[in-house]
């Protein structure tokens, strides 16, 4: 008996500890680190400064659309600057963009539209636009329509959209942030708004400078919707100023960095390039001590790198200028350049100079109701040379030249090309988006040793190498509408 | 499958029990009785021996006094033979008259183990006969794994066993892999459980080594003291192990320690010193006729590009003839060969260790105590280790009812700069790889490093170093660059066994195992990565505590009915396991050398998480053995995991399993003095496995660092799957065992299957989802193969000299079988293209990357301008895992006297040497002398293959060094077969005999020679074939600039006062 006792009360203390522990099994599983709910403002920050770093960062820009754009040149490990972009850099780039910033943006659209907050989807709406618009500009078609859907039961292998519907919806959803923020006012993101601090009249400013961006640049594929949507972002209200400016500083404490500076503090593979140098040495502009720091052999100098040479290091390395000091970080593994000031120097997405030049583009070309285009040239030139630090009488100075003096027509338009290119500095992807849309500057060329697999001037990047595997039908969809997946397809509003 | 091996098991039962049924009908009446006893050498009576009569194949059992009682029918008459049968015990025969009257036989049986009987420990720590056991086992002893000084257990198994792959490094103090029959799971465990004395030992990786960087600090079964090991035996797979439930999915290492119980009275002592003296077993092999440059041309100006080509790490240079050579210190410098340069760099390394362990045994207690130091000197100058390690056993009998029992284990592990690994300027065997042949290593990098009395050689407070371009100064980086790291842990548990009755006892066991690992990494101003250049350096600190408990109650019922014994386990284990880990890091610091938080100038960045998880089970088995040689068990457990939705938490698997003695069924068979046993075995398992901890819900992560304040979030890129299942194991096997002429000669053999199907697999999807990647239950990996274990003893001579040889051989076949629809492969790991995958219909572990574009009619290089060019795409290479490795041991005893040796061999593989690739490409290695055998460009290099512009044999000469460039995008010009032969083990020892012995007062005293590694054939070129960066999965495959293991030769002493 007292056997069967005490086996009975063994098994029922094992039992027991076992069955009682069973139940709080599952919700052991609860993870203690990472929360299932997440604030906009946080969500919005982070997105804003990983998009704003992504799309500014060394590998984008220094190593892609800048050279493209022939703002810049490499002087070692050229690989990049004679056609061959590393599958690496696009594939981190498109997956970057949809599983981080356009995600998060999209939880934050979804917050403010569930409280009824314009203020809080409008600005979330606004960059979400502002990415899809660099990202068609930067491969054509890609996913939208049944994008950013993987956790609420959305497709797997969502469709690439033709980019000409992209246009549409990315405008469609700019005039609903635009329309939506006017007006309202609930407290929105303050502080965590990185860009305008909160500021509602700057993102409907920036929601409508971007319809122009888009309508002008969509003109040669579809006239029609691009002047009908000008002349309605011109009505609604654009940037009228620097102050409208959608920048977004760097806190330069080390961890958030301007993207430049970072790179420049340990890697010393860049140089300004000769096609840009040589196109502002010729102007005088005064923006080249900003844009450049003279070359270490003659700090009298400010000479421009050849883009695509082969090993330009040993000939190139003291005769060429680097980058401005304002894009430097003090001390480098290389020496001192510039200051710390350098880390915060900040990046910009759209500027009021840009939308100066698409109103003087626009009035030259009689579009959107405007005319005057040599007012609109002058102020962009201007809010050009002042955002970057010169003076109003500095702009006179340079507008009074031959060559930069406002001459209208053709030749206008020439010249409202080229000093756009000069102005998008550090906006690589913009740069050369205009270059692709308007052939300006001509002097951008093939450099004279580029791979031999590389036949022009790049006008899309190829597709994720990955997307092959996992979204094979979506991208043969593509391909068949788009044309090969190379970087010499023409996209929808790329028209020779 | 599995239906069908159930039907052919019972199928099976039935027939044998039908079999052994006829083969004990009871005699016929009448009978010629036949009485005896049977007893042990001091005369105490051995219960349950088998006595058989051979004429009519009848036998019976001994009682517990020892007696028995056998009759023979009347028509049986004359001699035949009477054998009496004890598992542990040599079997004895006598000749018996049947006469028609009573007889009377004793019989007195010596004790004889041998390899396939005696006791040994299956699952849960229950002992069985071995004769019993159906499933595949086997055991060292604590001597085999100290005879010669080891970095761990799990190296000193490297060769001993049989189903056991074990790859190696030679850091210090650096990770084993070790894979019980092949890789079973794809993205999840594969090593084996450890259980050390009942309870589950943490074999945690420590190593943040891969080929791209990190460092190895092994991994946690190193902590495990190979003193205090009594025996240590391995479950192969599941069949063995199902009841230790999900982990032992790969099989399980059980270890018993040494305890004080069961030695006679007194108190016992025992001094064991060992030193070693360890130097790399492989240095590649350097040219040493061109030095650094380009195109036989270099001119130092400022070690970046500056001069001629003096930015180049590569040896391309000038002819090292003696010519004078601006060089990085001095203008017009002798350019001269230093042959040894890279050996040089090396210190030869050292390993003490002293243990001291006492033991005492008394009446109804005994206990040991242990302690042992060890110091390690690196191969890498300024590295060191030390550990120090001690134990405590005790046990108690209560009274006659209950027992209790204890042990207590405490490790101290302190690393400091543990080299770094792989591809990065911080491992200095990289920078050998890119390097000047003509660099006088010792006489300038080290001597004037060290005299200028600052980390800088230059007046301008640049490293004084031979290349400022890519690399550090090799000593700069061991001496300024500092890498503590620390380890303690505490093991300990408690049992109490409490006997209800003669047949039912229960025993109760709380155990726990814990660690915290902390490492630092320094950084002094001068990196050239890691640190921001405005600041004087920065630093990163790892911290993390983890914790197992386990709690287990087991009642064990126990009887003999007629001629069955039964014996049923019924139990319950409660398992947490909780992990805490954080760190912070700066990459600025203000004041140089302080490396401390309050020290940084850029905000550090924090992180810290906790991971809990948790397993409940229940389990039984139920063993029948009739007769003593046939035994059928089942076993059932089921498992609630925490990491698996509700709805899935639960999971029952269950095993069965069965061995037959056939020449205890059949007597006869031994009869002719050449076999003296024969069993057969086999059975089927199936084990089930959980996933990893916060799979079940999609979350959001956020971050220390501040933007300006603001607080930053961002949802994971992981998409939740709510409906994960657990991983299925299924196995089978069968096997053999059999020794032949008296044990001289025996034989275990064993053929598996093992299935793993429904694994928790992440799933990369297509990023505009939203997410990267997503948990889903897929894909089937199969693994196949034999064991085989041969043993003899060749010779045995009456005055004690004997020879024991041993061969252990195992040959795996493993696929993946199947991936989740529409996915043919996942990436495990990847380097320079070349990637290590598991590849759908591949064996697990296939490179993957680029071969030369090849003529397609005849499979030559196709040579463009007599240069080697990539093919369009990506192609199978090889694959990681060895056809088959063996083990061969021999092992002469003489009086006072044994030699014994053991060759490791692992036969087929291959790995993507990225040293080879990138030392052939830089031309430090000498089989880059090939095409400027007279001058750089003289005569040049004719490459084999097909010229793709004529069709024809390549008659195009190019430039060594343009050669070698071009194998760049080549990843098949770095794929070498890893196969090897090691002389693993070599130990001469002699027992100091008695009266010497006795007038250093000492009662015993033993002296050893060992050796490690000493000899290694391979046709790897250059380095050595057997390195792991660490013990994951993908840590295998890649050799950059691994340190070769290490050859030692060392003096062991053991002395008992």
């Amino acid at each position: 008996m007292k056997i069967i006792r005490l086996s009975a009360a063994l098994v029922t203390i094992v039992s027991l500890t076992t069955t009682a522990c069973s139940n709080d099994l599952t919700g052991m599983n609860a993870n203690p680190n990472s929360p299932t709910t997440a604030p906009a403002t946080s969500l919005f920050s982070r997105a804003t400064e990983t998009t704003v770093g992504r799309f500014n960062g060394s590998f984008n820009t220094l190593s892609m659309t800048s050279l493209f754009a022939q703002h810049i040149a490499q002087v070692q490990y050229v690989d990049e600057d004679r056609g061959h972009i590393r599958a690496t850099t696009i594939d981190g780039l498109y997956t970057g963009l949809y599983t981080g910033e356009l995600e998060d943006y999209d939880k934050v659209r979804v917050i403010g539209q569930t409280a009824k907050t314009p203020n809080v989807w409008g600005p979330a709406l606004v960059m979400q636009g502002w990415i899809f618009q660099n990202m068609t500009d930067l491969w054509g078609d890609i996913p939208y329509s049944e994008a950013l859907k993987g956790d609420i039961g959305g497709s797997l292998t969502p469709k690439y959209d033709a980019q000409k519907d992209i246009y549409y919806g990315v405008l469609a959803s700019l005039t609903t942030a635009s329309t939506g923020m006017k007006g309202a006012t609930d407290a929105g993101l303050g502080s965590a708004d990185l860009i305008f601090q909160g500021d509602n009249t700057k993102w409907q400013r920036f929601a409508n400078s971007l319809r122009a961006r888009m309508a002008l640049r969509m003109m040669k594929a579809d006239a029609a919707k691009g002047g009908t949507e000008l002349a309605a972002a011109f009505a609604a209200g654009v940037m009228t100023s620097n102050s409208d400016n959608a920048q977004m500083a760097w806190p330069g404490d080390g961890v958030f960095d301007n993207p430049w500076a970072a790179n420049f503090a340990t890697r010393d593979d860049h140089r300004m390039s000769k096609t840009l140098l040589d196109t502002m040495n010729a102007l005088h502009d005064p923006r080249v001590p900003v844009y450049a720091q003279p070359t270490k052999a003659d700090p009298t100098r400010y000479t421009g790198l050849q883009n695509g040479m082969t090993n330009p290091y040993s000939d190139s390395a003291t005769t060429t200028s680097r980058p401005g000091a304002i894009f430097y970080p003090g001390a480098t593994s290389y020496g001192t350049f510039g200051t710390a000031a350098g880390k915060k120097t900040p990046s910009n997405l759209m500027n009021y100079a840009e939308v100066a030049f698409i109103q003087a583009e626009a009035a030259e070309r009689g579009l959107g109701g405007l005319n005057g285009a040599a007012a609109y040239y002058n102020a962009a030139v201007t809010a050009s040379i002042e955002q970057w630090g010169g003076s109003a009488a500095d702009a006179a100075t340079y507008l009074a030249q031959p060559g930069v003096a406002y001459v209208g027509g053709a030749a206008g338009l020439n010249q409202i090309g080229v000093q756009k290119w000069i102005a998008l500095f550090t906006q690589g992807s913009e740069a050369w988006s205009e270059w692709r849309r308007t052939g300006n500057p001509a002097t951008i060329k093939m450099g004279p040793n580029a791979y031999s697999d590389v036949q022009t001037v790049w006008r899309r990047l190829p597709y994720a190498s990955n997307e092959l595997s996992v979204n094979a039908a979506s991208l043969a969809a593509a391909i068949a509408r788009q044309g090969p997946d190379n970087y010499a397809t023409r996209i929808w509003w790329d028209k020779p | 499958m599995t239906n069908r091996l159930v039907r052919v098991l019972i199928s099976a039962t039935v027939a044998l029990t039908l079999v052994a049924g006829k083969a004990s009908v009871a005699m016929a009446q009448r009978a010629t009785v036949i009485t005896g006893r049977i007893v042990s050498e001091t005369g105490a009576p051995i219960e349950d021996a088998t006595i058989t009569l051979a004429v009519t194949k009848a036998s019976t059992l001994s009682k517990t006094d020892g007696s028995y009682s056998l009759s023979a029918a009347a028509a049986n008459t004359g001699t035949s033979q009477l054998t009496a049968r004890r598992i542990g015990f040599a079997m004895q025969q006598k000749d018996v008259t049947l006469s028609g009257g009573p007889v009377r036989i004793d019989f007195t049986l010596v004790p004889r183990q041998t390899v396939l009987t005696g006791i040994t420990v299956t699952a849960l720590g229950i002992l069985a006969e071995k004769t019993t056991v159906g499933t595949s086992q086997q055991t060292l002893s604590g001597e085999n794994l100290t005879r010669t000084q080891t970095p761990s257990v799990i190296s000193a198994m490297s060769g001993n066993l049989s189903g056991v792959q074990i790859d190696q490094t030679g850091n210090m103090g650096g990770s084993s892999r070790i894979v019980i029959r092949g890789a079973g799971s794809i993205m999840g465990e594969n090593q084996p459980l450890f259980i050390v004395d009942g309870v589950p030992y943490s074999n945690a990786s420590f190593s943040t080594a891969s080929a791209s960087g990190g460092r190895d600090y092994g991994t946690a079964a190193a902590d495990i003291n190979p003193d205090d090991i009594a025996s240590l035996t391995v479950l192969k797979g599941p069949n063995a192990a199902a009841l230790y439930g999900s982990r032992a999915a790969n099989g399980a290492v059980v270890i018993t320690t040494k305890s004080g119980t069961g030695g006679p009275e007194g108190t016992r002592m025992n001094f064991t010193t060992r030193m070693s003296t360890d130097m790399p077993s492989v240095m590649p092999k350097y040219q040493n006729q061109y030095g650094q440059g380009f195109g036989g041309a270099f001119q130092y100006v400022d070690g970046a590009g500056g001069g001629t080509n003096d930015g180049a790490d590569e040896s391309w240079g000038p002819k090292l003839d003696g010519r004078l050579i601006d060089q990085f210190f001095g203008k017009q410098q002798p350019w001269v060969a230093h042959p040894n340069n890279v050996a040089d760099y090396f210190q030869s390394g050292s390993t003490v260790s002293n243990t001291v362990n006492v033991s005492t045994s008394g009446k109804g207690m005994g206990s040991r105590f242990s302690l042992t130091k060890d110091n390690v000197r690196g191969l890498v100058p300024n590295s060191s280790l030390s550990k120090l390690s001690g134990s405590v056993s005790a046990s108690a009998v209560v009274n006659s009812k209950f027992t209790i029992a204890g042990s207590l284990q405490y490790v101290q592990n302190n690393g400091q700069n543990r080299v770094e690994n792989g591809y990065t300027e911080g491992n200095p065997f990289m920078t050998f790889t890119w390097f000047g042949r003509q660099v006088d290593v010792v006489g300038l990098l080290k001597n004037h490093y060290f005299n200028t009395n600052s980390p800088y050689g230059f007046p301008d407070g640049s490293l004084f170093n031979w290349n400022d371009n890519y690399h550090r100064n090799p000593y700069w980086q061991q001496f300024d660059n500092p890498a503590p790291d620390s380890r303690e842990r505490v093991t300990g548990q408690i049992n109490g066994t409490y006997v209800f009755a003669d047949w039912l006892s229960g025993v109760v066991r709380g155990g726990g195992d814990s660690y915290r690992f902390t490492r630092q990494e320094q950084f002094a101003a001068g990196n050239i990565d890691r640190t921001d250049p405005s600041f004087n350096g920065g630093f990163t600190s790892n911290d993390q505590r983890a914790r197992e408990t386990n709690f287990e109650g087991i009642l064990t019922a126990h009887k003999a009915v007629g001629r069955f014994d039964l014996t049923g386990n019924a139990g319950g284990n409660i398992r947490r396991n909780d992990l805490y880990a954080s760190g912070f890091s700066t990459s600025g610091i203000l004041v140089p050398g302080i490396y401390n938080l309050s020290n940084a100038g850029i905000a550090p960045t924090f992180t810290n998480r906790e991971v809990h998880s948790g397993v409940n089970s229940a389990y039984g088995s139920a063993v029948a053995t009739f007769n003593h040689y046939w035994t059928v068990e089942i076993t059932g457990r089921n498992d609630w995991s925490s990491t698996l939705p509700k709805a899935n938490a639960s999971y029952f698997y269950p095993s069965v399993n069965t061995s037959l003695v056939l020449s205890d069924l059949f007597p006869s068979m031994t009869k002719s003095g050449v076999l003296s046993f024969l069993k057969i075995r086999g059975g089927f398992a199936q084990v089930g496995s959980d996933a990893s901890a916060y799979l079940l819900q999609t979350l959001y992560n956020g971050s220390s660092n501040k933007f300006n304040g603001l607080p930053l979030y961002t949802l994971s890129d992981t998409s939740a799957n709510a409906a994960l299942k657990p991983e299925r194991t299924e196995s089978a096997e069968g096997g053999v065992e059999a020794s032949f002429f008296d044990d001289r000669i025996t034989f275990d053999g064993t053929y598996f299957l093992k299935l793993t199907r429904n694994q928790i697999l992440p799933l990369t999807i297509a990023p505009a989802t939203g997410f990267a990647t997503t948990t889903i239950n897929a894909g089937q990996l199969s693994n196949r193969g034999y064991e085989v274990m041969l043993r003899a003893v060749p010779v045995r001579l009456k005055n004690g000299f004997q020879w024991m040889t041993s061969v252990n051989w195992s040959a795996t076949k493993n696929k993946v079988d199947a991936l989740a629809p529409g996915l043919s492969t996942i990436i495990l790991a990847s380097q320079w293209g070349t990637n290590i995958e598991a590849r759908q219909g591949q064996p697990y572990g296939t490179l993957f990357g680029y071969d030369a574009a090849r003529d397609s009619a005849t499979g030559q290089v196709l040579l463009v301008d007599g240069l080697p060019q990539r093919a369009a795409t990506k192609s199978i290479l090889g694959n990681v895992n060895p056809e088959w490795t063996g083990g061969w041991t021999n092992d002469i005893r003489y009086k006072n006297w044994s030699l014994s040796t053991l060759i490791d061999i692992h036969h087929g593989g291959q790995n993507f040497s990225i040293g080879n690739w990138w030392g052939t490409y830089s031309g430090v290695l000498s089989n880059t002398l090939q095409g400027r055998e007279v001058d750089w460009n003289n005569p040049g290099y004719v490459a084999k293959g097909i010229d793709a512009a004529t069709g024809k044999a390549n008659a195009v000469i190019v430039t060594a060094e343009d050669y070698n460039h071009a194998i760049y995008p080549i990843n098949s010009m770095g794929v070498f077969s890893t196969g090897f032969a090691k002389l693993r083990e070599v130990r001469l020892s002699y027992e100091v005999p008695q009266r010497f012995a006795a007038n250093l007062k000492l009662s015993q005293m033993n002296v050893a020679l060992v050796g490690r590694n000493l000899y290694t054939w391979t046709s790897f070129p250059n380095y050595d074939p057997e390195n792991s960066a660490n013990a994951g999965n993908g840590g295998q495959g890649f050799d950059m600039g691994a340190l070769p293991t290490m050859r030692s030769y060392g003096l062991n002493i053991s002395i008992t006062p």
